[in-house]
């Protein structure tokens, strides 16, 4: 129990502000009226509207949004399965490997991850589009699913599973009726943080992404180039809400430590 | 077979002992099974048969294989080598969900996403099964049976240890198996009420006619609920028999100082006078002397000898009926409230335990520490084994 001294206040406040002031600029700045970024005139929302209106960012965010949808499904399900073979299987050779290998590529340089990817594809002359970033997606959050997956299967009983097996049920039907309602939180949690992850990814989609299949982050990395307009600050308020809420809600889930059924 | 077929059982003979009877097939035979876990030997070539409602009981301390050969008879090991025969058939490749064997977890292993009604009645929702009505049915009937109908509706969370624990047995009782395998059942409660849930757990045995198998490491829980108890050692059996047979003849001296307290002599026989065998011991310069119960001679290879505490009795004037009385001087006094076990010792190092129930109200008894006493004991009280 310590006391919330002045000092705590004052290195909350400026720890805070030094997160969060140029977020919060940037979103207080996409409510701007003038067409300079960096003149206030007035409140209007004037830039959402011309961002909505904007056909590339709509076929952009599109792009996005399904190779989030996709990428973190697949990638919570095989996390799932790592995460249970690795936690769960008797030592068999090489699990301390395996175990290692599949946390490698969270503290793998995003650009590095990027050009092997890059290679792959042009190796096995895959045209680059949609699927090679849905493919690029799965491979780097895949790790964060598991990881998250496993934290949680480290807690669960295993005996569960053997009374489940001993009244009636088959393998799968044990992890089904038993193991699953149990580590849903876990399982929701790892698909919102994959989601968050791929929706905000840049480094790793430029190199694998094709003409057709150019994500949100990307655009509005490439506008940029030309100079910064209100209507991109609109756009990178949008993300940052999209992201926030995935995130936040994948934390509140693990958090909850009861699954209410039935 | 073994010396004790020989004996004279010491317990109130009772009309169930299938054991005994020659024609008997046994529910459950393991024969010669051995589990190894790498070069660990888990379950050391035991061979065991356990017959049809029976209330079995494999005692042990911990590590000593007695859940691995549970395990097995459940379905989550494969023995490494032997068999395991459930009414005549041999189960070692039947998964656990196709046995008719059903089993209490020491953790309870409750679903903690279902309320105790759906629990209970978890085993019974079978493709084939029975209709709805008949598991609602069958459900109520066993929460009835172990008093838990008020709270069907709750979460285990929401439950007290023996409401848990009872929960778990309903459970695994719902799907009518023909034996129940009972994990350290009691080992989560308190004393109180492990002792009360023993005597609901006979009761609930004798009440449905079926076969449990329970392992403990706990002598007393498994002298009173069992028919008969097998003491396990280091993945071997060391002696089965009803809780009389392993507490008065103690085939070796584990089983001797796991099964309830004793004091252990080193011994060589020397003779014999009249109907007495004669041994020198370590305890004193004076022999002891020793008569098996019926009209048998002790084994001449004998090399060590157990006197249960409550077998010997302490006094300050010389006893002159016991052939076996000695002098001592008491070293330590175990005082329990309903009796006390006075610490006696023989001759430099050797000491033996001698119990005195408590009659009178006596605050401080008439002996105390450093006083020179006599023990003694009945030359049938000793028991005398090989190893």
């Amino acid at each position: 129990m310590s006391r919330f001294s002045p000092f705590n206040a004052v290195a909350l406040t400026f720890g805070f502000a030094f997160l969060y002031m140029p977020i919060m600029l940037l979103v207080i700045y996409s409510f701007n009226e003038n067409d300079l970024v960096t003149v206030w005139t007035g409140f209007s929302f004037k830039w959402y509207g011309e961002m909505f209106a904007n056909r590339g960012f709509r076929d952009a965010a599109w792009v996005t949004i399904r190779v989030a949808l996709i990428s973190s499904t697949v990638a919570t399900l095989l996390g799932m399965m790592a995460a249970v073979t690795l936690v769960r299987a008797r030592v068999f050779f090489g699990r301390t490997l395996f175990t290692g290998m599949v946390y490698t590529p969270l503290v793998m340089p995003e650009v590095i991850t990027g050009i092997s990817l890059l290679l792959f594809f042009v190796n096995f002359n895959i045209d680059r589009g949609m699927e090679t970033l849905i493919i690029a997606h799965i491979t780097f959050t895949m790790a964060f699913a598991t990881v998250v997956i496993s934290s949680r299967l480290i807690d669960f009983d295993m005996s569960l599973e053997e009374a489940a097996m001993d009244l009636g049920c088959g393998r799968f039907e044990a992890f089904l009726r038993v193991t699953l309602p149990n580590i849903a939180p876990a399982v929701a949690a790892a698909w919102f943080l994959s989601l968050a992850l791929s929706l905000d990814d840049v480094v790793v989609s430029q190199f694998v992404n094709g003409p057709g299949s150019t994500t949100l982050p990307i655009k509005v990395l490439s506008s940029v180039r030309l100079g910064v307009s209100p209507e991109i600050n609109a756009l990178s308020a949008t993300l940052i809400g999209l992201v926030t809420s995935a995130v936040i809600i994948a934390t509140i889930i693990q958090k909850t430590r009861t699954v209410r059924e039935g | 077979m073994t010396q004790q077929d020989k004996l004279i059982s010491p317990a109130p003979t009772t009309d169930f002992s299938p054991w005994a009877e020659q024609d008997q097939e046994p529910l459950v035979q393991f024969r010669n099974v051995t589990k190894r876990f790498g070069s660990f030997v888990a379950v050391d070539n035991v061979s065991l048969n356990i017959y049809q409602r029976e209330f079995f009981a494999l005692l042990g301390p911990s590590g000593c294989g007695k859940t691995t050969l549970m395990r097995m008879l459940a379905g989550f090991e494969t023995p490494t080598s032997g068999e395991i025969i459930v009414d005549g058939k041999n189960i070692v490749d039947v998964a656990p969900d196709k046995r008719p064997i059903n089993m209490m977890f020491q953790s309870y292993a409750l679903f903690p996403h279902m309320t105790v009604e759906q629990n209970v009645a978890f085993g019974l929702h079978r493709s084939g099964g029975p209709a709805k009505s008949e598991i609602e049915d069958r459900t109520n009937r066993m929460l009835k049976l172990v008093q838990l109908e008020p709270f069907a509706k709750r979460k285990p969370n929401q439950l007290s240890g023996g409401q848990k624990q009872r929960v778990a047995l309903a459970r695994a009782l719902a799907r009518s198996p023909k034996i129940l395998l009972l994990d350290e059942p009691l080992a989560a409660l308190d004393k109180k009420l492990r002792e009360q849930t023993q005597f609901e757990l006979m009761n609930i045995q004798e009440e449905l006619g079926l076969t449990f198998l329970i392992v403990t490491h706990d002598q007393q829980e498994a002298m009173t609920v069992s028919s008969r108890i097998g003491v396990m050692r280091a993945g071997q059996l060391q002696q089965i028999g009803t809780p009389g047979e392993v507490y008065e003849y103690p085939q070796t001296g584990f089983v001797a100082d796991f099964i309830g307290d004793t004091s252990l002599f080193e011994i060589e026989i020397v003779g014999q006078e009249g109907d007495f065998t004669v041994a020198k011991w370590n305890g004193a310069e004076a022999p002891v002397y020793l008569r098996a119960l019926d009209d048998n001679p002790v084994d001449p290879a004998a090399k060590f000898l157990s006197v249960r505490p409550e077998k010997v009795t302490v006094s300050r004037e010389q006893p002159t009926d016991a052939p076996n009385a000695f002098k001592g001087k008491v070293v330590d006094i175990a005082y329990t409230g309903s009796q006390s076990v006075y610490h006696v010792e023989l001759s430099p190092g050797v000491t033996i335990k001698a119990l005195d129930t408590n009659r009178l109200r006596l605050v401080a008894s008439s002996i105390t520490w450093n006083d020179e006493v006599w023990v003694s004991w009945r030359a049938r009280s000793g028991v005398v084994f090989q190893s």
